[in-house]
């Protein structure tokens, strides 16, 4: 789960990067949900860490909540379509 | 976090992007041309300085690249035949781990091909056997 969690925040970084090309702005309206989707895994990867190193995960909800920030700030610039 | 797991992540998401990208770039020799234009079209989007972007014409360059006509595909998007370029780097590398993974589980489950030897110990292996 904590490896998984920061794959998947990997992708959603990788996913707002592309996103941030001309063109390809409306590629956020599927990045968006895909780090919500990484925030969920990456707080229940969290909640059952336990005593266990949980670095992985927080990076992952780090690099999910980044990507969801950032993805919305590019939808509204582009008007949600650009 | 152990030093591995960083480095598993990076990896695995190569993995993902890569065989997405292996997936577009083999799109233009499965799908026909109508197919693929239709399925852009969703993408086309007036701009509002009428100007054209960066990617504009890029599906079409590379229909035009999949028929191996890199002039029209220059013509159509300038950058088209450096990505192309790119992604097929990206997918030769792509292959070449993938093939070594295989090799190495063959190796660990079936035994070959014998992954314990260097080269020097096979050619001596070789000689030794001639």
């Amino acid at each position: 789960m904590q490896l998984l969690s920061l794959i998947w925040g990997i992708l959603a970084i990788i996913g707002m990067v592309v996103g941030f090309l001309p063109c390809l702005g409306a590629l956020n309206w599927l990045n968006i949900p895909f780090s919500g989707v990484g925030i969920i895994i990456s707080g229940v990867a969290l909640g059952t860490a336990g005593n266990a190193p949980k670095s992985n995960s927080v990076a992952g909800l780090v690099c999910c909540i980044v990507a969801l920030f950032f993805g919305i700030i590019r939808l509204i610039l582009g008007c949600g379509i650009l | 976090m152990t030093g591995q797991e960083p480095k598993v992540a990076f990896v695995s998401a190569w993995l993902i992007v890569s065989s997405i990208a292996l997936l577009i770039m083999l799109s233009p020799y499965v799908l026909s041309d109508g197919a693929l234009l239709s399925a852009s079209r969703a993408f086309q989007f007036q701009h509002r300085d009428q100007k054209q972007c960066a990617l504009c014409g890029m599906t079409r360059a590379f229909i035009a690249i999949s028929r191996g006509d890199l002039d029209e595909a220059f013509v159509l998007n300038r950058s088209s035949v450096a990505l192309h370029r790119i992604l097929l780097t990206n997918e030769l590398l792509f292959t070449i781990f993938l093939v070594g993974r295989i090799k190495k589980l063959c190796s660990r489950t079936v035994g070959w091909p014998s992954s314990n030897l260097t080269r020097q110990q096979k050619r001596r292996q070789r000689h030794a056997i001639a």
